[in-house]
């Protein structure tokens, strides 16, 4: 686990997945299983689509394609190709001629990080299989992002994408690199790899808002690290009034006014993070960030929290009025 | 069951004589507001300006007013000038770039809703409305900037005579009405529809090509802001289609994302003319 609460572990989020397949009912199918799997699919029925495909804008973290299109086996071009233009994608051949050495040692050759063969329309170890490498390939292209900023692993070393603890190293440090990313305001594309690899929280924003005020409120809290003890200090309120709010239970009347004024000063945090919640924690806490302001905030010198925790209710309008007039 | 009826806000808009003006039952009115504050209970309840220490265009400091409007353009344009003012303010105070870079693009709820009739209110740019305050002229009404002396004065005075609030042209786009209600209107919305859903909206550079999808991110410290144009983009796009198809947005011709400006204009064709592409 990693301070987030996020685990090396975790499953890929929206992994994009480009699938070679002429059989439309096969490919039709696959597609669903891997939509329900939260995957994002891109399908082409030929070669030269999925040629297209791949060489396009997007990026894909799969690319799975079958060995024999139209009744030609052209899985090895695709492979080369996908080299060519995807060469950090997790590679899966998918296909009902793997049951040949010769094709299994062609796919492995030419890169294929799992070989699979189609059985029926039972698509649960294709479905696992697909999760596994996409892993994989949003691991190499991580790994790639982090080099090219600057930040290998370790010189002289061949990046190993299924050594458990060379992982835990590449999510460790990518989330730093991200994270001083993300703080310069800079729209790095290792923050969405991050995000595709379920190794960054992602701030759903559809679903934040519809959340009554005390869900919401709690989420924020849950955001930038709070417990009962830093909040009953904000209310000052008991530790059991504290852990309710956190709990995201109604707050009683008289807290009602302080904890809509709460949600409001860390939907500011939010906004400021760039609604990104892995922000908020250092915003949260970070002192003089405004040291060249006309006009700085009443908590800059101590950090919001510890600001908020020292002044109580009069600290949350004093903090909310300066956000709201800036 | 509520769709957008251009014959239910009586507003003397042709004549430009009455003051009288009124909603009647079944309007829509549009309201951007924020992920926290965007239900039933908040959108018209006028709390929103008594918690901030600052003046708006028909309230001073701590007098209630809640602002919507009948179209969405005016609700998106006037926020849209709202972001650009508070980030030049914010670059005179020299706030770090976090909080600059804050107001250039930010996601509200565009809540759209119904209300019954709502009468008692004040058209301020008719003949009628100089009875109030003789300042009161067309162009004291859109005046861009934000000198609200004449607008203030009017305020207090409608607000002494009781009255419910004004239907004025917005500032930011010149078609249809924004209005201003001076107390606590929730009681007036229907409570069988309501509908809020997510919207982007956007400052983008000066030289941002509006054939460009979306606008390229503006950089605070090297970019130059565009002054008169930003960005809106609501985030769902089968939801608003849907809305769309219901008849619940005004003007029902625009897309789901464009480029508009926050500066009144003349537009022959409108919708069309008043969204890029």
């Amino acid at each position: 686990m990693i301070e987030s609460g996020i685990s090396v572990n975790s499953n890929t989020v929206q992994a994009n997945v480009a699938l070679l397949e002429d059989h439309v009912e096969t490919a039709v199918s696959i597609s669903q299983e891997l939509q329900r799997d939260g995957k994002i699919v891109r399908w082409a029925k030929t070669l030269d689509d999925f040629e297209n495909i791949i060489k396009g804008a997007d990026r894909f973290d799969v690319c799975s394609i079958d060995w024999d299109i139209g009744d030609r086996f052209v899985g090895a071009i695709a492979l080369s190709l996908i080299k060519r233009y995807e060469r950090d994608a997790g590679k899966v051949v998918y296909s009902v001629h793997v049951n040949k050495p010769r094709i299994v040692n062609e796919a492995i050759e030419g890169g294929a990080d799992a070989v699979l063969k189609k059985i029926g329309s039972n698509y649960d170890e294709y479905r696992i299989k697909v999760e596994e490498v996409a892993r994989l390939g949003i691991a190499r292209q991580i790994f790639r992002r982090l080099d090219e900023l600057g930040f290998p692993l370790a010189t002289g070393i061949t990046f190993d994408e299924k050594d458990e603890k060379q992982l835990a190293v590449l999510c460790a440090q990518a989330r730093q690199a991200a994270k001083a990313k993300a703080l310069a305001g800079e729209d790095d594309e290792l923050i969405q790899l991050l995000k595709r690899r379920g190794w960054w929280m992602s701030f759903d924003v559809a679903s934040y808002s519809n959340l009554p005020m005390e869900e919401q409120l709690a989420l924020l809290f849950q955001y930038v690290g709070a417990r009962a003890g830093d909040v009953n200090q904000i209310f000052q309120c008991s530790l059991i009034d504290a852990q309710k709010i956190l709990n995201e239970n109604k707050v009683s009347n008289k807290l009602e006014k302080s904890a809509d004024e709460m949600l409001s000063i860390l939907a500011y945090l939010l906004r400021i993070s760039r609604y990104e919640p892995e922000l908020m924690s250092h915003y949260w806490t970070v002192t003089n960030l405004f040291d060249a302001s006309l006009s700085s905030p009443p908590w800059d010198t101590s950090g919001l929290s510890a600001y908020l925790k020292s002044s109580g209710v009069a600290g949350i309008e004093d903090a909310l009025h300066w956000i709201r007039s800036h | 069951m509520y769709t957008y009826d251009p014959g239910l806000y009586l507003i003397d808009k042709i004549e430009r004589q009455e003051a009288d003006a009124a909603i009647r039952d079944g309007a829509l009115l549009y309201r951007v507001a924020s992920l926290s504050h965007w239900k039933q209970q908040h959108v018209i309840s006028g709390v929103g300006t008594m918690k901030v220490e600052s003046k708006g265009r028909f309230h001073t400091i701590h007098q209630p007013a809640s602002y919507c409007a009948n179209n969405v353009i005016v609700c998106m344009s006037e926020i849209l000038y709202h972001m650009y003012r508070k980030f030049l303010k914010q670059v005179e105070d020299n706030q770090p770039r976090e909080h600059l870079d804050m107001w250039t693009l930010r996601t509200y709820k565009l809540a759209i809703f119904s209300v019954k009739k709502i009468d008692e209110l004040v058209y301020v740019d008719s003949i009628g409305a100089k009875s109030y305050d003789a300042r009161i002229i067309s162009s004291t009404v859109v005046f861009p900037d934000d000198i609200y002396g004449p607008l203030h004065h009017i305020s207090d005075r409608l607000r002494e005579e009781k009255k419910r609030g004004v239907v004025y042209p917005s500032a930011r786009h010149s078609r249809d009405f924004a209005f201003a209600f001076f107390k606590n209107e929730t009681r007036k919305i229907r409570d069988d529809f309501y509908e809020a859903p997510l919207l982007n909206l956007q400052l983008i550079v000066e030289e941002q090509n509006p054939l460009d999808f979306p606008p390229q991110r503006f950089k605070v410290h090297t970019d130059k802001l565009h002054a008169t144009m930003g960005y809106y983009e609501f985030a769902d796009n089968s939801e608003f289609d849907r809305l769309k198809s219901e008849g619940l947005i005004y003007p029902s011709g625009i897309p789901n994302s464009g480029y508009i400006d926050f500066v009144r204009r003349h537009y022959t064709d409108y919708p069309k003319c008043a969204i890029r592409p």
